[in-house]
């Protein structure tokens, strides 16, 4: 990076830094400190909730799904708006008329203090390591292409979010995402506008869209009902309307964003703008990949972008194989080469049979491309078993550190960073928030001062910072950290969308029944991942039916007994 | 449970609606409107 870049990624993150403590200062109690006094606008609480949701890889690996595979991830996202619906008529008036801090506390109003204890510890355990992870997985990629060190690029991007969220706790969390969001989203679109530059001279952004159309790059939408394929129409209302529930309606990271809100009314209005925004936002960060794909047709690509995996190979013992796809690939970037400008061409004068030619070329040699790709990932997992074999995180990061301008590299690793910062900020207060709440307050210190508390929220802060630092560092010696993570996460998020489902919609389920369902719906989850019945994403609905379902059962033995 | 839809007062409202129902059925008519959006664009180009 030039030394504009250093300069401005420096300036971005002091402003972020500095703006946060500004904005924040003078609290006073836990009220303002772990809910910002329960005072925001709609506003804040919608770019708050979005800015939590969106950590520094999407803005890493969408443009790489867009550059790879196209649109059709933005269908993921179909089941939000309806899981907005759901939160805001059901989660969110409960909660504010509650006046709970975190979700677990309404859990003791409705059952009783064992079911909110134990659903508590099972969000710190998950969240907890997952953030380690969100700390982790950008600061890897920015140190394999940069050439940072992993230890202090980890210890950065923990640490520098951790100065305004011990001084400015909640508050601080929300000026913040609405400065993050701004950059960002400029960022973006500048990304967007620079690759529509970089094109051929005669070539604008709706000739940009034919030639990805035409190459299959704008498959949005998918009507195919196939359980083995990962995004299509189907799961993306079905499987993400549950997954989106589960994760805006139990995580506190995000319960604590929309409590902030200074009324029903404003809480439900920033969920109901973030069930707007959220698809649209999607769909334009993936078309910056597409975009970035569509320049790629008219320029020679790296046969798989991170560089550090195929050096490997090139010192190893299968260098000659890899020699070999390689002039593989550069024939077929030949090929590639002449035939967009022929294709551009022939959409230009709108001759059909040519476009026709031409399109099923370009998808030919695509498929070729991908190929010779494949093979590669094949030498790369041969000469290293533990080597990073998907390229999809590097692919934007790549393309902007070669060809876009000094200072838009800067300000694009600023919103990295940023980005890292906005969900990392939010975990970090949530995990103090249901530590201090849900387990010192309620179990070991139940009344004292507020200036006791705050502290408390401040010393618990830091503490889950370290914390989750050290997991960051940990993971870069354990190559098969992010899937223990991710089935770390399966095994405890379906048995809290189940309880708290039994909590909402079966009012006649007591407590005693729901925490026994708990923990033989946890226990039953554990067997299913222990003995490998199921891949490990079905363990969240599999956890969520069995604790709905055992606590149905116990609660039916229970009235007969008694 | 809280399933009445209009509970609390109008703060937070856009102009254009009424009730909190009114509000979510424009939310999930935007949803079928992006999704059809999506399908002609991809058609459009393809």
């Amino acid at each position: 990076m030039s030394q504009i870049d250093w300069i401005v990624l420096i300036a971005t993150l002091g402003f972020i830094v500095v703006y946060g403590v500004y904005k924040s200062r003078g609290q006073q109690n836990m009220d303002d400190y772990l809910l910002a006094g329960r005072s925001l606008p709609w506003y804040h609480v919608c770019l708050s909730v979005m800015a939590t949701q969106a950590s520094a890889i999407t803005f890493l690996s969408a443009p790489g799904q867009g550059f790879a595979s196209g649109m059709g991830f933005v269908q993921f996202y179909f089941g939000l708006p309806l899981a907005m619906v759901v939160l805001s008529i059901t989660f969110v008036p409960i909660f504010h008329k509650l006046k709970v801090f975190t979700a677990y506390e309404f859990l003791e109003n409705r059952f009783d203090a064992r079911v909110r204890i134990f659903t508590a510890s099972l969000f710190l355990i998950s969240r907890g390591l997952a953030t380690g992870l969100s700390i982790y997985a950008p600061s890897i990629i920015l140190a394999t292409i940069l050439g940072w060190d992993i230890y202090w690029t980890n210890i950065l991007m923990g640490s520098v979010v951790l100065i305004y969220t011990v001084s400015g706790g909640t508050k601080a969390i929300s000026h913040t995402h609405l400065q993050q969001m701004f950059i960002v989203s400029a960022a973006m679109f500048m990304a967007g506008w620079m690759v529509v530059h970089l094109l051929p001279a005669n070539m604008g952004f709706s000739d940009a869209l034919q030639m990805a159309g035409k190459a299959n790059r704008l498959n949005t939408i998918d009507f195919h009902f196939d359980p083995n394929s990962r995004y299509n129409i189907w799961s993306g209302l079905i499987g993400g309307f549950f997954l989106q529930l589960s994760y805006f309606g139990t995580d506190q990271s995000q319960v604590g964003r929309y409590l902030t809100g200074e009324s029903i009314g404003q809480s439900r209005m920033g969920l109901m703008m973030n069930g707007l925004l959220k698809i649209p936002m999607q769909f334009l960060i993936l078309l910056v990949g597409v975009l970035v794909f569509v320049y790629y047709e008219f320029h020679s690509a790296p046969i798989f972008f991170n560089k550090v995996e195929t050096d490997k190979l090139k010192t190893s013992i299968y260098a000659p194989n890899y020699a070999q796809l390689q002039k593989q690939h550069e024939q077929l970037t030949e090929q590639k080469l002449q035939i967009a400008p022929a294709l551009q061409k022939a959409l230009a004068q709108q001759n059909n049979a040519a476009i026709d030619q031409y399109q099923t070329q370009i998808k030919a040699n695509d498929e070729a491309l991908k190929g010779v790709k494949k093979e590669v990932v094949a030498l790369i997992k041969k000469n290293n078993p533990s080597g990073d074999t998907s390229d999809i995180n590097y692919i934007f990061l790549r393309f902007v550190l070669d060809h876009l301008p000094v200072g838009l590299i800067g300000l694009l690793i600023a919103v990295i960073f940023s980005a890292s910062m906005g969900s990392v900020a939010a975990a970090y207060n949530s995990l103090a928030s249901t530590t201090v709440i849900d387990i010192y307050k309620r179990g070991f210190r139940p009344v004292a001062s507020d200036a006791h508390y705050l502290m408390a929220s401040r010393v618990a802060t830091v503490a889950w910072g370290l914390f989750c630092i050290f997991i960051a560092q940990y993971a870069s010696k354990l190559g098969s950290m992010i899937e223990a993570v991710n089935i770390v996460g399966s095994l405890f998020y379906g048995v809290i969308l189940g309880i708290f489902l039994t909590a909402f919609y079966a009012p006649k389920i007591g407590a005693k029944a729901t925490f026994w369902a708990a923990i033989l719906g946890e226990i039953a989850v554990v067997a299913c991942w222990y003995y490998d019945i199921m891949a490990f994403l079905w363990l969240n609905v599999v956890g969520c039916l069995l604790v709905v379902g055992f606590a149905w059962i116990i609660q039916q033995v229970n009235l007969k007994t008694s | 449970m809280a399933s009445n839809t209009d509970i609390d007062p109008r703060d937070g409202f856009p102009s254009f609606v009424k009730t909190w129902r009114q509000m979510y059925t424009f939310v999930i008519g935007s949803l079928l409107l992006v999704m059809m959006a999506l399908y002609l664009f991809m058609q459009y180009f393809k």
